[in-house]
């Protein structure tokens, strides 16, 4: 570095620089430390390619060939024209033992009822109601189910559409009917009804006949009642019978597991059964083992408890109540006439009690329940009309109410267990016209029978047994429905007042029950509640009740008298 | 894809893409034959998503995940072609304009939209509407629907509309998607 000197004079000629040797400056250096390289934080950003399940199905032939000859031609409408998309979509859900995903899927993967039903144009006369579709959906996909509707909600329709259903889908080819014998009528003209295009087959005639009709292979419905069933049970279960499904209507006939019956069922060739009832307890728990040894045997025992029966059936039974789903059908008024004998029905009455009892009292060990029934019976009987006088409170009070019903035009269903007092209310009931339907008007002519009934504006009221009136009619024209004497199950009550109140019900259906006070009916109407609570048990909400129905000891009880083994006492 | 040729007999394909939990998405593509019976299901595993993803795709990530990963691994499981795919996820424009197969975008129901199906879709989460479908789509009416098409699918229309009359006229093109999500919601049960 060059330093200038200090003469002023010289300032700017002689500027020089002297370069002095200096000493050398001295560095201090520190090494740094390489800044530490930041971390990277890498995220995974990528999709792997996802896994895929594949599950293939066979779809259903073309419809079967066979039920489709009368079908309605299909018309299948431009774009524009289609109808807005339903909003009523029924989905047909696999049953809870189907354990396979395929299968699961299968079910899941269908088209919904409506659907499979409009597909083929397959017309409806009257749109079902939604509980009907979730019926029908019930029974499709199931191999052992129970419909236990309440009477009057349309199990018939519901079948016969899930049979339709499946023949139209190919699942089904060969089908049974079972039914009592008055009810054959009534399912050809449900078939008719809901489902023209299936050929039925009735099985009748003589046995050349009923075996050339077992026979018939290009048979698609067979309809048969019990007692046919059981007479050509060689035919049913003969090498080569199979049948797709077989349906038991009114399948509390099998109840008894012993029964011819309930084991010609049973031995029937078949891949599903299904059983239409809508009292599938009408007795005790052994009603519905009876029932579910034909669907499904050794599933459920006698010893079971009502709870756990009501668990393992859950999934195969469906059960629906008019209160629950038919809010719109009108309502169901039921009154109990309480009537007071008339004197001399009263004198007759205690009399035969009196003498009843002694009699049984006297008969010692050799006391059996025949016995009572008998006495109750009789009972009943004055209960009814007097021996003696033909005295009645009950006909005077039906008298009255039928001048009522008469004068509205309106009309009434009298039911009775005895044909005997049936007819002697029709002797009595002339002015109204009245019909009688019960065991001894001859089958080929009860149709008629209730066909005038529905069409003379002069007939007023039809008379019917219990035996042959409760199950299967369609009366819901009627608007009054009186039970003149009680029956020993409320079950076989309710059929019987659900002829009336069912789906069609033009108004209020008004359900009389008369019953004499101080007699054997009014105990018998504590144990038909008990038996109510057992019912309600298995098909509802309700605790377990403490006794379970008619037990031997309880109708022994009517009359306060203990088992032949026991103390008896007078009543 | 593994499949060939176009079904000769009519086969409709229905795709769409389930939400089980915020993170996850479960694809499913049904095949339908002309009666609606099913033929062919195939479902994914559930893809998870995580927080990166999600923020870093940002606006892509359903469009690629839906199309890209899901759509073209249940596509390349068909054995038989339909001859339309239809979708109600409005994100799976890019898998439509590089399939082969027409993919209709099922716009809401011209009638009232409660029935329409729950889907992974976005805003609105029950079906798209015609404002949700990819720009340029063309919207078509069908059967009480609005369906988009792409613009190379465009000229296709006349053909792909005379093909979905073959189905019943009782078909409702929004029903097929509640049956994936239920076959979805039975291999849930069982994984």
């Amino acid at each position: 570095m060059g330093v200038m000197t200090e003469s002023p004079q010289n300032a700017l000629a002689t500027h020089s620089w002297k370069w002095q040797s200096l000493p050398p400056l001295e560095v201090f250096s520190t090494l740094l430390p390489p800044p530490p390289e930041p971390r990277v934080l890498s995220l995974e950003l990528a999709f792997k390619r996802p896994k895929v399940r594949t599950f293939r199905f066979t779809p259903p032939a073309a419809p079967h060939a066979n039920t489709t000859a009368q079908s309605i031609p299909a018309k299948r409408p431009s774009p524009a024209e289609t109808p807005a998309p339903s909003k009523k979509r029924t989905r047909i859900r696999p049953p809870a033992d189907t354990v396979r995903l395929e299968d699961r899927l299968f079910y899941a993967l269908q088209p919904t009822l409506e659907m499979i039903l409009s597909e083929e144009a397959l017309g409806f006369p009257h749109t079902p109601f939604p509980f009907q579709w979730d019926g029908i959906a019930f029974l499709v996909p199931r191999h052992a189910a129970v419909l236990a509707d309440e009477m009057g909600l349309g199990k018939t329709m519901q079948a016969v559409t899930a049979v339709r259903t499946l023949l139209h889908t190919g699942e089904l080819r060969r089908v049974l009917l079972v039914c009592p014998k008055p009810l054959i009528t009534n399912w050809q003209r449900e078939f008719g009804l809901w489902a023209p295009e299936i050929p039925l087959t009735v099985i009748a005639g003589d046995k050349a006949r009923r075996q050339f009709q077992w026979r018939r292979p290009e048979a698609v419905v067979l309809l048969a009642n019990y007692e046919s069933l059981v007479r050509d049970r060689d035919e049913v279960t003969a090498d080569g019978q199979h049948f797709d499904l077989v349906i038991l209507d009114e399948s509390q006939r099998i109840k008894n597991v012993h029964g011819t019956t309930n084991e010609v069922a049973r031995s029937i060739p078949r891949t599903r059964s299904w059983a239409l009832t809508g009292t599938p307890v009408e007795n005790s728990l052994n009603d519905l083992v009876g029932i579910f040894e034909f669907l499904m045997p050794g599933y459920l025992s006698p010893q079971m408890k009502p709870r756990l029966v009501a668990r393992a059936t859950r999934d195969h039974v469906l059960r629906r109540t008019k209160d629950r789903v038919l809010t719109d059908l009108p309502p169901k008024l039921i009154r109990q006439a309480e009537l007071e004998l008339t004197p001399q029905q009263r004198e007759a009455y205690q009399l035969a009690e009196e003498e009843g009892v002694i009699r049984l009292n006297e008969m010692g060990e050799a006391l059996t329940i025949q016995h009572v029934f008998e006495l109750v019976l009789r009972l009943k009987q004055i209960c009814n009309f007097d021996p003696a006088t033909g005295e009645s409170s009950k006909f005077e009070r039906l008298e009255a109410d039928l001048e009522e019903v008469a004068a509205s035009g309106r009309k009434a269903i009298v039911f009775s267990q005895w044909v005997e007092t049936l007819q002697e209310l029709s002797s009595r009931l002339q002015r109204f016209g009245p019909l009688e339907f019960h065991g001894k008007i001859p089958s080929a002519q009860r149709e008629g029978v209730l066909t005038r009934f529905r069409e003379d504006p002069r007939s007023h009221v039809i008379l019917m047994s219990y035996g042959t009136g409760s199950v299967g009619l369609n009366l819901q024209f009627c608007e009054y429905v009186f039970l003149f004497d009680r029956w020993w199950n409320p079950a076989v009550e309710d059929q019987a007042i659900n002829r009336a109140h069912r789906i069609g019900a033009a108004g209020p259906v008004t359900v009389t029950q008369f019953l004499t006070t101080r007699t054997i009916e009014e105990r018998i109407d504590e144990v038909l509640r008990e038996k109510r609570e057992l019912f309600d048990t298995l098909f509802g909400d309700l605790p377990a009740p403490a006794h379970h129905g008619l037990n031997r000891q309880e109708i022994f009880g009517l009359f306060r008298l203990d088992q032949p083994d026991g103390i008896r006492r007078a009543a | 894809m593994s499949h060939a040729n176009l079904s000769d007999s009519p086969v409709l394909g229905f795709f769409t893409v389930v939400q089980p939990t915020d993170d996850d998405f479960c694809g499913g593509l049904l095949l339908l034959n002309q009666h609606g019976h099913p033929l062919e299901f195939h479902c994914t595993e559930c893809v998870r998503t995580n927080r990166a993803q999600q923020l870093l795709y940002g606006a892509a990530l359903r469009p690629f995940l839906f199309g890209e990963r899901i759509g073209r691994a249940l596509i390349s499981k068909m054995s038989v072609s339909p001859w339309a795919l239809i979708t109600d996820l409005p994100q799976v424009a890019g898998l439509a304009e590089s399939s082969t197969t027409p993919v209709l975008l099922m716009l809401a129901a011209r009638e009232e939209s409660s029935g329409r199906p729950e889907s992974a879709g976005e805003s609105p989460p029950s079906g798209a509407f015609a404002e949700d479908s990819p720009a340029n789509w063309q919207i078509e009416n069908w059967g009480g629907y609005q369906l988009a098409l792409s613009h190379q699918q465009r000229e296709g229309w006349p053909e792909i509309q005379k093909q979905l009359s073959c189905f019943p006229t009782s078909f409702v093109l929004d029903e097929p998607f509640e049956r994936i999500r239920g076959a979805i919601e039975e291999v849930a049960k069982v994984e």
